[in-house]
């Protein structure tokens, strides 16, 4: 089976596969190097890493083995409750042929009831041109900053810290409207660092969950509105993303350029869609983010900003 | 049916449009039934909103928006919005 990394250390088994429909589980052991930083001192399994979880356990799956291996889109995602260090995850797997592509849709749970529910789109990397971005994306920000936001100043503002604090830099922000923030991706990233020697290219896709993550990331950036944020500060509850599309791969060298701009807002609920572009080309489409911020609850063992976490009000 | 400049509202392609949304068979969305008992829920209720908004170019009030509460709700009020009641 081809190499693929992965931000998830740990192993994805199959427990049984009838035709199209198969389960898969995970433990999430407490050591996974994503919980380091995702939080320091609160440490929640990503959102993203749920849809790792699946696209690995997909792959063992697919009822093609030999194509449609490449994540080329999320159709949607939503996310219902926090998945913690120790949780065991199950997802139930269902394939879909559409057309040149495959679909998987997966409903996954830990042992307190649902957790996600998503769809990955599979297709070729082979068949997939690359989209041509519109020419303000290629050369510039509307909003450029004179001084870039800087890891010191993200690390301000955002609680991610190593290794998931994917964003390197902004270069733009028009508070309240749009943001661009750059991330470089390098061979030197922790998930690279079980690729073997024998691996071929395909191998050094960058994770689809990670470029949504970075994204996902400066999305934060633009709600948080370049304001300082600490402990115990407003709460960002994810929804769920829908309409995510990846053109084409990011590969070690790549310089990720994300676009986020605000589409709607609701009180204190807001959408944002926008993309990601490398040396101008396309590597990443969002229709549509949804996020809330909900005032933190005095609980001192509430502090932080958890991300993926649903709310039920 | 046709669509006209996505003017015209057809209730079943309304039902299936939303259903989508709510990650729910169009058959467990019925006129009467309230949203946040078939899996609808602040979050995804914001969504609806602008997975409509989008598709039959209207906008909602946050006013507005606290009247979606039933299926046949949300279709009379883009009905009204349509010009189509």
């Amino acid at each position: 089976m081809p190499q693929a990394c992965s931000p998830v250390r740990g192993t994805v088994a199959v427990t049984h596969v009838t035709g199209p429909r198969s389960e898969i589980t995970l433990e999430v052991a407490p050591d996974e190097p994503v919980f380091r930083g995702h939080y320091p001192g609160h440490p929640i399994f990503p959102g993203v890493c749920i849809v790792d979880f699946v696209r690995r356990g997909a792959l063992l799956t697919h009822p093609e083995p030999g194509s449609a291996r490449r994540v080329t889109g999320v159709d949607r995602v939503r996310f219902l409750d926090p998945v913690r260090p120790g949780d065991r995850l199950t997802a139930q797997l269902n394939w879909r042929e559409d057309g040149a592509s495959w679909r998987c849709t997966a409903d996954v749970a830990t042992e307190r009831g649902r957790a996600a529910r998503l769809t990955l789109l599979f297709g070729d990397a082979a068949t997939e041109k690359p989209s041509e971005a519109p020419p303000e994306t290629a050369a510039g920000t509307r909003a450029p900053l004179a001084v870039p936001i800087t890891p010191a100043a993200v690390k301000q503002r955002i609680p991610h810290r190593h290794p998931m604090l994917l964003v390197d830099r902004v270069v733009g922000l028009a508070p309240e409207r749009e943001l661009t923030a750059l991330k470089a991706v390098t061979c030197n990233e922790p998930w690279y660092e079980a690729i073997t020697d024998e691996a071929d290219d395909s191998a050094y896709d960058y994770p689809a969950a990670l470029v949504i993550e970075s994204w996902c990331q400066a999305a934060s950036l633009l709600l948080s509105g370049g304001q300082p944020t600490g402990p115990g500060g407003a709460l960002l509850l994810f929804g769920g993303m829908s309409g995510v599309r990846l053109p084409r791969p990011v590969r070690p060298g790549d310089v990720m350029r994300h676009q986020v701009r605000l589409s709607r807002s609701f009180g204190d609920t807001f959408t944002f869609e926008g993309e990601s572009t490398v040396d101008g080309e396309r590597v990443l489409e969002v229709d549509q983010v949804v996020i809330a911020v909900r005032e933190p609850e005095p609980a001192p063992h509430r502090a932080g900003t958890p991300e993926h976490v649903r709310s039920h009000p | 049916m046709t669509n006209t400049a996505g003017t015209v509202l057809d209730r079943e392609d309304l039902r299936r449009t939303v259903a989508h949304i709510l990650d729910i068979d169009p058959s467990q969305l019925t006129d009467e039934a309230r949203l946040q008992d078939v899996g609808g829920d602040s979050l995804l209720a914001l969504e609806v909103v602008v997975v409509l908004e989008k598709k039959y170019g209207v906008r909602f009030s946050e006013e507005e928006m606290k009247t979606f509460t039933t299926f046949s709700q949300t279709h009379d009020l883009l009905a009204v919005k349509l010009g189509s009641a």
